[in-house]
């Protein structure tokens, strides 16, 4: 009940926003090859829309995208099989049904990134799907949206820089949630943004890559201004949390689910014959973008 | 001194905060209305050295500590560029903040561009990852392993053993040709870096192409692809080395690709006891490993072992080791159905050790002084030979069989003195081994399999050990030992063995959907 009262909240919040994301008639689009490895590699397309004030970053697989070109974006059952279709009244946004990871053909978590960013309010909120954390909030459905403060990236500017496509880019670096980033951003380009919520720089990022190449961002189209029809999506329909609460909360489930597993293996400790013993150790480590926060 | 250090730092401190350089300014448009979303970067000739964003009411503030001659420019999307240059004139006006304005006219703004590229880093598709290797390399990379350590997703471990996904890769093949399958080592630890252009990390492998689709095999390959080079010329690659203290390192590694005949020679003379090598037994093992987990057996090691002891450093440090190895592998396409695969490899390695070590315990007057001198030297030889001929006579049969020949030689010593009382240890060793196997199957139809495995092997372990002197003399008064122990232990192994069976799938609940 609560959180749907907070999804009620939310609501009004964001309307307003996109009012006065409006009043500027200057879009652009970026698209994005992604490519992150956690376990194994996954490749995506990612898509940056922005306007002076608010921007917003989606990345769908490739799979997935090809999947919905054969399909002639059929939306397939909501209940079954999940893809991301685009958004026709808005090319270039992708409206998520659901989806799959095509190597494990398991619905995943937190991928593809949803992201939006707002200048104005100083915030960010990405789009995470995670049915622990609803089921703790007793929510209905599996999506909820975290909020973050902006400013949290100390960028250090480089003296190097490089010619990407026709722009002169500036390296700069920063270690943000357990990675170290090294980006290239251009300043002739003058937003604050970039791909998945790396952001703060004087000049859009183009490429991003972390020291361990796990991590890689490269900017593949670039628009701004003219005809570019892509419009930042803005947070709308699920409940908003501080992802701070959100990583406190998870980090409880992981420890929960590891006591758990422990006492499991404590049986089996227990039942060991005499003389043998066996090494158990439960531990959820974080994987993906994000390994260390800084709360 | 110490006293010193805080002051110091205070002194240090008021002089960074002094020596500040602050510009402040105001950013509107041409009625006056502040720019919210401009932002302001302080260059120092062409390098950015501070950037600001404007607030909510327009103003900006930008430090820097730097001194000298700066350019000021503000931004902002749908707005023309301006830029100040400004220099502070005098010491006093560092205390004070700068006061720079800029009022941007609004300009129609358009950029399209694609931005191109050369080979993405990685390709992902359903069952196959490709590295494009240049994306990843830092050009120190020697051979093939300091290369696939730098690929996410791949890791190597100490010992050389190669994961992706978490799982033991099953072989590393070279443009599809499988020389060495679990003994891949030899591959990654012998193989030039510059010879690769990609790796192909395969999930859901199966050498048996009939298995594929029938069974949920979770193993994974991984494939070099060679540069062109490889295809139009022989490759060639040679690398010496040598120090002052008569060390050398010597690395030759050949390779020629064709679509009949591919050929791979490696080989390494090496004092410097880097690398792990791989010895006797555990090449063998790992070349007769098949695809079929439960027919592998691992070939018996010899018994008598006289590397008893070494300190807790890592082996390459404690060891002297010369290895020379030599390595010749050829594939032939004998038809379009059928392959001939042939790996030969001849290796010759001496291990030393040293140790030497006083130890002297006082305790009041009383003083014991031990010394020991412990030296150990071992020498291998050993060849093998494989053939492997892979054939599908049609689409519905595949038959796959293994000959593997292997022979090794091994002397081995230990001289221990402690405190002048010597005691010398020796073994002579010799083994050969030879096994066959043969994996036949045939789909009857659609989702029915029907295979047949056989094997056989033969081998001998032959040890003599000898022991000089012994520590005692007399086994009776009337028994007198000659001072010389010996033992001889031979080892005679042999196996046949078969296995039929049909495999049904019934639900696909298992299947890949690719």
């Amino acid at each position: 009940m609560k959180a749907k009262l907070f999804a009620l909240l939310a609501f009004p919040i964001f309307a307003s926003n996109l009012v006065n994301a409006q009043s500027n008639s200057i879009w652009g689009s970026v698209v994005y090859q992604c490519l992150w490895t956690t376990a194994y590699p996954i490749q995506a397309k990612g898509m940056l829309c922005f306007t002076d004030t608010v921007a917003s970053f989606m990345a769908i697989s490739e799979f997935t995208a090809e999947e919905i070109n054969l399909e002639g974006k059929k939306v397939v059952d909501k209940n079954d099989n999940s893809v991301i279709v685009e958004d026709e009244t808005s090319p270039g946004n992708f409206r998520i049904i659901k989806r799959r990871d095509p190597n494990t053909m398991r619905e995943s978590k937190g991928v593809p990134f949803n992201i939006f960013t707002s200048n104005r309010k100083h915030k960010m909120y990405q789009l995470v799907n995670d049915t622990y954390y609803a089921n703790k909030k007793n929510l209905h459905e599996p999506y909820v949206y975290l909020e973050e403060e902006l400013g949290s990236m100390a960028w250090r500017i480089e003296p190097e820089t490089k010619q990407i496509g026709q722009f002169l880019c500036q390296k700069a670096t920063c270690s943000f949630r357990g990675r170290d980033y090294i980006a290239w951003f251009t300043p002739e380009i003058p937003v604050s943004y970039g791909p998945w919520k790396l952001n703060g720089l004087p000049g859009l990022i183009l490429e991003v890559n972390d020291l361990k190449n796990e991590v890689i961002f490269t900017a593949t189209e670039v628009n701004v201004g003219g005809d570019s029809s892509c419009r930042p999506l803005e947070p709308q329909g699920y409940p908003v949390y501080a992802l701070q609460d959100y990583v406190i909360l998870r980090k409880q489930i992981n420890e929960e689910k590891d006591k758990k597993i422990e006492s499991k293996f404590a049986v089996v400790q227990a039942r060991l014959p005499e003389g043998i013993s066996a090494e158990t150790k439960s531990h959820s480590k974080p994987i993906g973008l994000e390994l260390d926060y800084e709360f | 001194m110490k006293n010193l250090f805080p002051l110091l730092l205070a002194f240090l401190l008021f002089k960074a905060v002094y020596s500040q350089f602050v510009v402040e300014g105001f950013v509107s448009d041409i009625k006056g209305k502040p720019i919210t979303h401009a932002q302001v970067l302080l260059y120092s000739g062409s390098n950015i050295i501070a950037y600001a964003f404007v607030d909510s009411e327009g103003m900006f503030q930008v430090k820097t500590p730097q001194k000298g001659d700066f350019k000021l420019e503000c931004t902002a999307l749908g707005y023309e560029k301006a830029a100040r240059y400004i220099k502070p004139q005098t010491d006093s006006s560092l205390n004070m903040p700068l006061r720079v304005d800029f009022v941007l006219k609004e300009t129609a703004y358009q950029i399209n561009e694609v931005i191109k590229y050369g080979d993405k880093p990685i390709v992902v598709k359903p069952d196959t990852v490709i590295y494009n290797v240049k994306s990843f390399v830092t050009g120190n990379e020697r051979v093939v392993e300091d290369v696939l350590k730098k690929l996410p997703g791949i890791n190597v471990d100490d010992n050389g053993k190669v994961t992706f996904k978490g799982k033991e890769v099953e072989k590393v093949m070279i443009e599809q040709n499988d020389f060495f399958g679990k003994g891949y080592k030899m591959i990654t630890q012998n193989v030039q870096a510059n010879a690769i252009e990609k790796v192909e990390a395969i999930s859901n492998y199966s050498e048996n192409p009939l298995l594929k689709g029938l069974s949920n095999f979770d193993k994974v390959a991984l494939n070099l692809r060679l540069t062109d080079d490889a295809y139009k010329k022989i490759y060639t690659n040679l690398e010496l080395g040598y120090s002052t203290i008569n060390d050398h390192d010597a690395y030759l590694n050949l390779m020629n690709f064709s679509k009949k005949y591919s050929t791979l020679v490696f080989g390494n003379s090496s004092r410097l006891g880097e690398r792990t090598y791989m010895g006797y037994p555990e090449l063998v093992s790992s070349l007769s490993a098949t695809s079929d987990d439960k027919a592998n057996t691992t070939i018996p090691d010899y018994l008598i072992n006289l590397e008893g002891f070494r300190p807790t450093l890592k082996r390459q440090r404690v060891n002297k080791l010369e290895s020379n190895l030599g390595s010749l592998n050829e594939a032939i396409n004998l038809s379009a159905k059928t392959k001939l695969t042939i790996t030969s490899v001849y290796n010759q390695s001496n291990n030393w050790f040293t140790k030497n070590s006083i130890k002297k315990i006082s305790y009041d007057t009383l003083s014991i002084v031990n010394s020991e001198i412990y030296n150990f030297s071992q020498n291998d030889k050993s060849a093998l030979v494989k053939t492997k001929i892979e054939s599908t006579p049609s689409s519905k049969s595949y038959i796959h069989h293994n000959l593997i020949f292997s022979g090794n030689v091994r002397e081995a010593l230990t001289q221990n003195n402690f405190n002048l009382s010597f005691v010398n240890e020796d073994v002579n060793a010799k083994s050969y081994y030879l096994n066959t196997n043969i994996d036949y199957t045939k789909k009857i139809y659609n989702q029915l399999l029907f295979q047949f495995n056989g094997a056989a092997y033969i081998g001998k372990n032959d040890e003599d050990y000898f022991f000089n002197p012994l520590p005692f003399t007399h086994v009776s008064d009337i028994i007198i030992l000659n001072g010389h122990g010996s033992q001889k232990v031979v080892n005679d192994y042999n196996m046949i063995a078969g296995s039929s069976g049909i495999k049904l799938r019934i639900s696909k609940f298992y299947l890949n959907p690719s």
